[in-house]
């Protein structure tokens, strides 16, 4: 099934200016909810993904103190390293392919959000926008620049900067389906 | 309401074949990278003993400056009931200490070798006092040319502020049973007989050392007694004296053991792991003492002897 819009009133306007209109002004899911959806996607991963390689990283860790760490004594192991970028790689799939399928993550489901893309009729994300709104998951440069930019712009202009540069949106799902807005001449169905 | 339940069970669906693909995935891959602890085939153990030997527990995550006599000789206890372990080679790096706790390891040590354990001590910077005391225990001892090693002596010197209170007109109110309680009290000098009797107890504990290398080392007494007058050593001094084996590092101690055990090394590093609790707790009281120092550095100067190139 896909979101379809049909015209439910005289009205004519251009679906897509209204479909921008009334999703680009819709009100923005609050930091709160966003965060708490986020954080509960990073338990399933954690879950899902990140105990698959627990014995693989207790052995890389073992001779790692922080202490170490923090006062820069330890050289870490390339298999470390090769490592993390695996399991980053595997969380940016999990994202991405939610993100695709389904429009949400499991914490977006919990917390009622989904993401869509201002560029399609039917919101539906493609799987390359899907993948680069969530490449800030990946620990390494330059992706970790989006650590510090995605909560700053999440904070002035309540959407983050790699959804206004893959031109996708968060927004609240209604129970029954219909995409909250300001203008009602459009309706979201189900086809 | 029926395409609803639908789309639900799709997405569900969705759900649970994205969560298995990625869960099969993961396993693969990490599958793959294995075990990465090259120690699996362990079978020469590695301890640290680094910092000033004591009983107590350090400060934790930041507090390196204490080897615990307690900590240590219970990872030297999971060493000796380890059937992996051929050898281990005690890592160290410390002025010395506590008598107590340079014995409680000492004899832990020795406990190793009834189980035809090969022990060695690198001495990395320094090993002297009670952690020469300790080295003396192993197989092998292996230093740095330029390790400090020795100051085979005990002290019980201390600061005594009986002029400085009596400046200021303070004055120490001695209540006291029995004669010697108070004896090595900052407050007061201390007289003949309690300067003799401190000093009996430091010559006795100076002979239980002496007596200590000579039978670890397998050394006359006298021989001993006169490289002990707690002079330092270089690690090359100490070689052509007889308290060290020989000069080199982990390398050395590796072929050392390969050639004693007849196996090939495969070392593992044995630490006591710190709680989460304990690691944030030492955290704070160690930067707390951080900060002290960090103030009190700017108006002491440091006139304790110190070897730097």
């Amino acid at each position: 099934m896909t979101d379809k819009i049909t015209k439910s009133k005289g009205n004519s306007k251009d679906w897509t200016d209204w479909y921008k209109n009334s999703v680009a002004s819709s009100e923005a899911v609050s930091f709160w909810r966003r965060t708490a959806a986020f954080l509960t996607d990073l338990l399933l991963i954690n879950i899902v993904i990140i105990s698959q390689f627990g014995t693989a990283l207790q052995g890389y860790m073992r001779n790692i103190t922080l202490e170490k760490g923090i006062t820069g004594q330890v050289t870490l192991p390339s298999g470390l390293y090769v490592m993390l970028f695996v399991i980053s790689l595997l969380a940016l799939l999990y994202f991405t392919f939610f993100e695709y399928y389904l429009g949400q993550t499991v914490g977006d489901m919990l917390f009622k959000i989904k993401t869509i893309s201002l560029k399609r009729p039917d919101g539906k994300i493609s799987l390359w926008t899907a993948a680069v709104r969530n490449c800030y998951i990946i620990p390494f440069f330059p992706f970790y620049i989006f650590w510090f930019v995605e909560p700053m712009h999440l904070a002035f202009y309540k959407e983050r900067f790699l959804e206004r540069i893959t031109i996708t949106k968060t927004v609240m799902v209604s129970v029954s389906g219909r995409q909250k807005g300001r203008y009602t001449d459009y309706r979201l169905e189900k086809v | 309401m029926k395409d609803e339940q639908g789309e639900n069970r799709r997405k569900i669906w969705t759900m649970v074949k994205i969560l298995m693909i990625l869960f099969i995935f993961s396993a693969i891959i990490a599958s793959i990278f294995g075990d990465t602890d090259t120690a699996i085939n362990y079978n020469t153990a590695i301890i640290s003993i680094s910092g000033t030997i004591s009983t107590e527990s350090g400060g934790g995550l930041f507090d390196q400056s204490v080897a615990s006599s307690t900590e240590i000789v219970q990872l030297i206890d999971k060493v000796s009931n380890d059937k992996n372990i051929k050898a281990v080679i005690f890592e160290i790096n410390s002025p010395g200490g506590s008598p107590v706790a340079t014995d409680e390891i000492s004899q832990a040590i020795k406990s190793l070798k009834e189980k035809n354990i090969t022990t060695v001590a690198w001495i990395r910077e320094t090993g002297a006092s009670g952690a020469y005391w300790i080295a003396s225990s192993t197989d092998h001892i292996i230093s740095n040319r330029m390790s400090v090693v020795g100051s085979i002596g005990v002290y019980g010197s201390y600061l005594e502020f009986y002029g400085l209170m009596n400046k200021y007109n303070v004055t120490y109110q001695r209540l006291v049973a029995g004669e010697y309680k108070d004896t090595g009290t900052p407050y007061r000098p201390l007289s003949s007989a309690e300067e003799a009797l401190i000093q009996d107890k430091l010559d006795t504990l100076h002979g239980y050392f002496i007596g200590a290398v000579a039978e670890n080392r397998n050394m006359d007494y006298d021989a001993v007694k006169g490289l002990a007058n707690g002079e330092i050593y270089l690690g090359k001094e100490a070689r052509d004296n007889g308290l060290v084996d020989e000069l080199g590092g982990k390398a050395e101690a590796i072929t050392y053991i390969e050639a004693k055990q007849g196996i090939t090394v495969i070392t593992k590093e044995f630490t006591r792991k710190k709680t989460l609790v304990e690691s944030l707790a030492s955290a704070m009281n160690r930067n707390s003492y951080y900060i002290g120092q960090g103030i009190s550095s700017g108006m002491i100067h440091d006139t304790g002897l110190e070897i730097t190139t």
